[in-house]
């Protein structure tokens, strides 16, 4: 955190088990970059807050307290940030300290309703924040946790099959086997070549991901391309047809939120295009669905 | 064992997978020639297009158009198809248009234009003057 005047004391939160838990790296605005600790939707909070005196010099507070916060932050609209859940636990009530101490905090069954999320304009955070109240500057600690929400299975899955195209120039079906996929899943799918009268130079399958902030009509989107797959290269002829695999796991895909807290949306698009020897590109978008598994093993997907 | 399941694949007819494309269109702007002479000499290009695309009336042709008459070929494929935007023809030339150089660098401007042009699928299906002006001896559009 920053803080105004050089602080008279170091504090540090420690989080029970933090070795053992699995990582997630994170970065914020200003370069820096922390391990955040990966936590299930209703697992307690547990953790220790040590607080040492710098220069041997005593401290005089006006309390000092623990609150394990959820927010959704704007990052173009700064002042807009919205804490969706909030607990406060008192440490210490307004004294002197002579010398470094240990505090233990446990919130219990925390409830931690949506995943964490870090995009472009808008971040969902967890974190830990301890205040030392003081009659000059307050001293502020934070430590960001990580949360992810598991699924299961859905129970339907439709295909995806559309006939698309330009009248008397291009026609073509495609499918996709499922609109509904793990982040560690496969899409599996083809292209099928009714009528080509454009010269294809090749085609691929964009994954896109479009994360818009806000509700109408103040509403703001952006849209990334996450990876590119080539499936194509050359031209095909009538009748012919593509097979398409392609592997989701390794690519930065959070799962799809849908209306977050009514602050934001995530979803993700599977983009075909078409593109021709002079460049120009012919695309069809269609939504898809991800979510998040727990393997049997425990493997976070 | 998700991951082994193949989607079906239709069968393609061996005269599908061997026969020829449909998208075959070469056109070339090519031996300008001068005519007339004094004030009223100008130059004309063979335009010579070979093509198995069905929405031309012949599957080789070859025409001479001069520049006046590409002038209106553009303005009239402006007015037909308005959401696509039509690449610019080279500019106009006052001085010097009988120069072999400056005849050539036209040659070059008005056969990328004709390419991009007659290039484009939506020119292609929406137009009605594009097959005559690539196509017909005489250029005579009735507005």
């Amino acid at each position: 955190m920053d803080y105004l005047f050089k602080s008279p004391v170091d504090v540090d939160i420690h989080l029970d088990n933090e070795e053992e838990r699995s990582f997630v790296d994170i970065e914020f605005e200003q370069g820096r970059k922390d391990k955040a600790p990966v936590y299930g939707s209703d697992e307690s909070v547990k953790g220790a807050v040590m607080i040492r005196l710098k220069d041997g010099r005593k401290l005089d507070h006006n309390g000092i307290k623990i609150e394990f916060v959820g927010c959704i932050e704007n990052m173009y609209d700064k002042g807009n940030i919205h804490e969706f859940t909030r607990s406060v636990q008192e440490l210490a009530s307004p004294g002197e300290m002579r010398q470094a101490q240990m505090y233990e905090f446990e919130f219990k069954h925390v409830e931690k309703p949506y995943e964490s999320y870090f995009g472009k304009n808008v971040k969902l955070r967890y974190f830990c924040r301890v205040t030392v109240t003081r009659k000059m500057a307050d001293v502020i600690r934070e430590k960001d946790l990580w949360v992810y929400r598991y699924e299961n299975e859905p129970e339907t899955s439709n295909l995806i099959k559309m006939d698309v195209g330009i009248d008397d120039c291009l026609h073509i079906e495609f499918e996709y086997t499922k609109n509904k996929y793990h982040l560690r899943d496969v899409i599996i799918g083809k292209i099928y070549f009714i009528l080509v009268r454009i010269k294809v130079q090749r085609m691929e399958v964009n994954i896109i991901r479009r994360e818009t902030i806000g509700t109408p009509p103040n509403q703001y989107s952006n849209s990334e391309t996450v990876t590119r797959f080539q499936v194509m290269d050359g031209n095909p002829n009538r009748g012919e047809t593509i097979p398409l695999r392609m592997f989701l796991n390794g690519y930065s895909l959070t799962p799809t939120f849908r209306d977050v807290n009514k602050k934001f949306n995530v979803r993700y698009y599977l983009s075909l295009i078409l593109i021709d020897e002079d460049q120009r590109r012919y695309f069809k978008q269609s939504e898809i669905t991800l979510w998040r598994r727990k393997d049997e093993q425990g493997i976070v997907a | 064992m998700d991951k082994l399941r193949r989607p079906e694949i239709r069968q393609q007819t061996t005269q599908q997978m061997y026969g020829v494309p449909e998208n075959i269109l070469e056109i070339e702007v090519v031996n300008p020639q001068n005519h007339g002479v004094g004030r009223g000499m100008f130059t004309t290009f063979e335009i010579q297009c070979r093509t198995n695309m069905p929405y031309f009336r012949l599957r080789y042709s070859s025409v001479r158009r001069r520049y006046s008459e590409f002038e209106r070929f553009r303005d009239m494929l402006e007015h037909e198809i308005g959401r696509v935007s039509i690449p610019p023809l080279p500019g106009k030339v006052f001085t010097n248009r009988f120069r072999e150089d400056v005849i050539e660098e036209r040659r070059q401007g008005l056969e990328t234009f004709l390419k991009a042009v007659a290039g484009h699928p939506l020119i292609q299906t929406h137009s009605r003057i594009l097959s005559s002006f690539l196509q017909n001896q005489e250029f005579h559009p009735t507005i």
